[in-house]
């Protein structure tokens, strides 16, 4: 299989502060990559990078073949992106903007605009101005759909819309598996990741810390629940731990390829009593990106 | 790229229609007032708005699209950058145009139809140099919003140089010269990593030249500011001499009794008699000799300053026409064609046109004088004559520096004060011939504007303070410590005898003549050799390092300033990933440029982290990553 993006070596810093640090990265064509961490791991710094749109510190990226500072306008009509703002010429009308791109991409799919467009109560005479907030990420959609990109990047593209919108959203998202697209989709809503992503990367103070399919990685987490008396015991011997949290007589933690056998590692520690738990998706990310968001696991025990 | 440039247009098409109607409409009301768009007052004004709203245009439109994720949508696409940026540029002028440029064509037009303000090709000029203005502001405005340098917004400085008419060959050329480098600053700012500073050196030096210079100017306000706290504070003002005996006493001084002073000092045998003189008599001052005293054909009209002479009687207005070299005669009320008005006189509509023409452009003095390059003319309203009062040698070049006094009438050329009678003067029947001659120097002539004149019994008495130093910014160093105050007695039989020479302490310290070439002397020079060229000045004020011996202390400390500033650069630049060309080119800028150039890297890029800093922590995660991606 073909990358559709690489990275080598990445580097961003800003000043003393550091971006994105030596990040090898590659996605591979086809499927819904989700891009998750915390605020300032990275993700924007990325896509700026990515896009060529901030030079980097050191290393390189590739989009589509192409080095990111010299990316061709062929190569940019094959890249969609959307970001959270949604920056469309408010003053235009829906028409107007949507033929105005369509002159641009020779491969513009009207059937795909159609179709994801429905989706979405968006008057073609309308100024984009007037549109909500969630009409105008549909819109946003429909067209970059429509582009047919090869690949497509959406950067938090649900932030600030309600409940129906983000669901008509996610569908139309959804609608890129039908096609050719591979997508590469940053959010914050562990629910939606959990929806769409073939592929979760990811990223944490501008690293890479984890690069693996949902099902891989959430079978790679446990839970455990000892007593809260074991707690220091926990924080200082186990190994791979993600977090831990005291509530009432028991201490809660999360564990990082911990291996079927971690019950037995668990009593050679004199641990006895303790009990696993299933860990979903949302959890797991939420552990793993806990270990070092608190320095310190489990020390708000 | 069309359908860009269409929906940049939509996007202020209310702003742009209703800026164009107040505009006319503000234009059609100082007409109907009497005053033109094209007077020098009305237009400099207006060329400081149309200014300000082209580059103010431009920082809205850029900064409106440099936002992150809205630069983001505007380039990512299927366009070439230029093709994107020849859009919005196509747009922002056309949108300028609208507003500023088809405002002023309309007027034109009206006073063009109007007749009454004698409107001809040349005043089609102005609107090519508005045209040009516009685009190096819009070119600037796009710099400052894009450029990667906090400090861009000081390259506004250079669409300034607009507002300073100059009547000179040149001005054409160097219109179009600043449009070029406005419009190539707004290219090159144009970039996708839009704080990526520039790695050419081409560039980099084309960018930087405005920025520096704008600095300068900001250290030169901010010091103005504090020697003028400082005045207030403590009584003195650093930037000042205070002994007495400076030019600055004498500059507010009475002509009387700036030549009481010159006489109180001179050891001339008739300086008791002259004293009297003085006292007794009414001293004059000289006209001034103005900045755009020397009219060239098919100037910019915004220096027509006295280009129209009318009858009171007939209620004629002759305007003064380039492309005809004679006068105009067009009825006040109606605009009715009246005739001309020649060398050889007035010639009615009904006859044909006058054979013999102006062989300069001439001014026009009051509603009776008019003064070519080198004849003076009377005009008898009541008779419809015109009579030739006077003619000097073609090597001589009369200014508008007529002054008619109660018993004296002064007049400057290039070369020469001319002294006539006055009453001599109003009597057109007697042949006019000068009471007396003295010759000025060239290099004297940018301070003409502080000689006195005293008629004597047997002559004049002439007082000049030559070599004054200017109180502007940035005097000339040909002329420092040469002020001198001259008192010379004139008559038609004796040559000029100087009856006193005081050489005058300059009011300017030292520090504040030489403060521009101490923080930055490469500008000082570079501006000294412009101008220089531009106004035509003499040698030693365009390249005054080949002709001017500059105090030591100066040399030291411009020595040093520039050394430090070269330094500091050099010891920042350590940690800066950049090429090694550019690094050096910012020690040479620094040490040619000295603090305006450290400042401009310091505050325009160092501060802002705009020059990537190579930190430990970046070269140290790279190991660390590939270890933890492997344990992912």
């Amino acid at each position: 299989m073909t990358a559709v993006l690489e990275t080598r070596g990445l580097s961003k810093s800003f000043g003393n502060k550091n971006a994105l640090s030596s990040l090898d990265l590659r996605v591979e064509r086809g499927g819904i990559h989700a891009l998750i961490g915390s605020n300032g791991a990275g993700k924007s710094t990325l896509f700026r990078l990515l896009l060529g749109f901030l030079t980097p510190s050191a290393g390189e990226s590739l989009l589509l073949g192409e080095n990111s500072l010299q990316l061709s306008p062929q190569c940019r009509g094959r890249v969609g992106y959307v970001n959270e703002e949604h920056t469309l010429p408010r003053w235009l009308q829906a028409s107007e903007l949507k033929a105005m791109q369509r002159s641009y991409y020779p491969q513009w799919n009207e059937e795909v605009y159609r179709n994801v467009i429905a989706n979405f109560d968006v008057d073609p005479q309308q100024k984009v101005g007037s549109l909500s907030r969630g009409e105008r990420a549909g819109f946003n959609l429909a067209m970059a759909l429509a582009q047919s990109p090869e690949l497509l990047i959406l950067d938090e593209p649900t932030l600030g819309l309600d409940v129906v919108a983000r669901q008509e959203f996610l569908d139309a998202v959804l609608f890129c598996t039908q096609t050719d697209t591979t997508v590469i989709y940053c959010s914050h809503q562990m629910e939606e990741v959990e929806r769409l992503a073939d592929e979760l990367i990811i990223l944490e103070k501008g690293k890479l810390r984890l690069q693996a399919t949902p099902a891989d990685f959430s079978t790679r987490v446990q839970a455990w629940i000892v007593d809260a008396k074991f707690s220091a015991v926990v924080r200082e011997k186990v190994p791979n731990l993600l977090s831990g949290r005291r509530i009432e007589a028991n201490y809660h933690f999360f564990v990082l390829d911990a291996g079927d056998s971690f019950g037995s590692q668990l009593a050679l520690l004199g641990i006895r009593d303790s009990s696993s738990a299933p860990v979903g998706l949302s959890t797991a990310v939420r552990a793993l990106l806990a270990q070092n968001h608190l320095g310190n696991a489990g020390s708000n025990d | 790229m069309f359908n860009l440039f269409k929906i940049e247009l939509l996007r202020y098409r209310t702003l742009t229609l209703g800026i164009t109607v107040l505009h006319l409409a503000a234009l059609y009301y100082l007409y109907t007032r009497g005053e033109s768009v094209l007077g020098r007052l009305v237009h400099t004004v207006w060329m400081m708005l149309c200014i300000g709203f082209s580059a103010g245009f431009a920082i809205l439109q850029m900064s409106l699209h440099r936002r992150d994720n809205y630069w983001i949508y505007l380039l990512h696409r299927p366009l070439p950058a230029k093709q994107i940026f020849a859009a919005l540029l196509s747009a922002g002028i056309g949108i300028c145009l609208l507003a500023m440029i088809v405002p002023l064509t309309v007027m034109i037009v009206v006073m063009d139809v109007d007749q009454l303000r004698g409107i001809e090709a040349r005043h089609y000029l102005a609107i090519v140099n508005a045209i040009a203005a516009a685009l190096t502001a819009y070119g600037c405005g796009c710099f400052a919003a894009l450029n990667a340098s906090r400090l861009g917004f000081l390259a506004l400085s250079l669409p300034v140089a607009f507002v300073i008419q100059q009547v000179n060959d040149a001005w054409l050329g160097s219109g179009i010269l600043l449009t070029a480098w406005g419009l190539l600053l707004a290219r090159v700012s144009f970039q996708e990593d839009l704080a990526k500073p520039a790695k050419r050196l081409s560039i980099l030096l084309l960018t930087e030249l405005p920025i520096q210079y704008g600095c300068l100017w900001l250290i030169m306000v901010a010091m103005a500011t504090l020697f003028g706290v400082n005045a207030y504070l403590v009584g003195e003002d650093p930037s000042r001499n205070t002994q007495a005996g400076t030019d600055y006493e004498l500059r507010f001084m009475q002509p009387k009794e700036v030549m009481q002073h010159a006489l109180e000092r001179t050891t001339h045998a008739d300086a008791n008699f002259l004293r009297q003189q003085v006292n007794l008599g009414e001293a004059m001052a000289v006209g001034s000799v103005g900045f755009y005293s020397y009219p060239q054909r098919y100037q910019l009209p915004m220096v027509d300053s006295a280009l129209t002479i009318y009858d009171p009687a007939g209620l004629v207005s002759w305007q003064f026409s380039h492309s005809m070299m004679l006068f105009v005669g067009r009825k006040l009320s109606d605009a009715s064609l009246m005739g001309w008005l020649a060398p050889d006189g007035f010639v009615a509509v009904t006859e044909p046109l006058p054979v013999t023409r102006f062989d300069s452009v001439p001014w026009v003095s009051d509603p009776t004088f008019i003064l070519s390059d080198n004849d003076l003319y009377q005009v008898d309203w009541d008779a419809q004559r015109l009579y030739h009062r006077y003619h000097n040698t073609d090597d001589d070049r009369f200014n508008n520096s007529l002054t008619v006094g109660e018993n004296v009438t002064s007049l400057f050329s290039n070369q020469s004060l001319y002294l006539f009678s006055s009453a001599e003067l109003r009597d057109p029947t007697i042949q006019l011939e000068p009471k007396a001659v003295m010759e000025v120097p060239p290099s004297a002539h940018p301070d003409l504007n502080k000689l006195a004149v005293l008629p004597l019994v047997d002559g004049y008495l002439v007082s000049a303070l030559l070599h004054m130093t200017p109180t502007t910014v940035g005097p000339d160093f040909a002329q420092v410590g040469k002020t001198h105050l001259q008192l010379m007695r004139l008559s038609q039989q004796r040559q000029p005898e100087l009856i006193s020479d005081t050489k005058l302490n300059p009011s300017l310290s030292d520090w504040y003549v030489y403060k521009e070439f101490v923080l930055a002397p490469g500008i000082r020079l570079f501006t000294d050799l412009v101008w220089g060229l531009r106004m035509h000045k003499e040698p030693e004020r365009t390249l005054p390092l080949l002709y001017v011996e500059f105090p030591t202390k100066v040399w030291l400390l411009a020595g040093l300033f520039s050394a430090l500033s070269a330094a500091t650069a050099a010891w920042l630049l350590r940690q800066v990933i950049a090429p090694t060309k550019v690094k050096a080119l910012w020690i040479v800028l620094c040490a040619i440029n000295g603090v305006a150039a450290l400042l401009s890297f310091v505050f325009g890029y160092y501060w802002w982290r705009r020059y990537e800093l190579q930190t430990a922590t970046v070269v140290a995660t790279k190991s660390v990553s590939h270890a933890v991606t492997q344990a992912g």
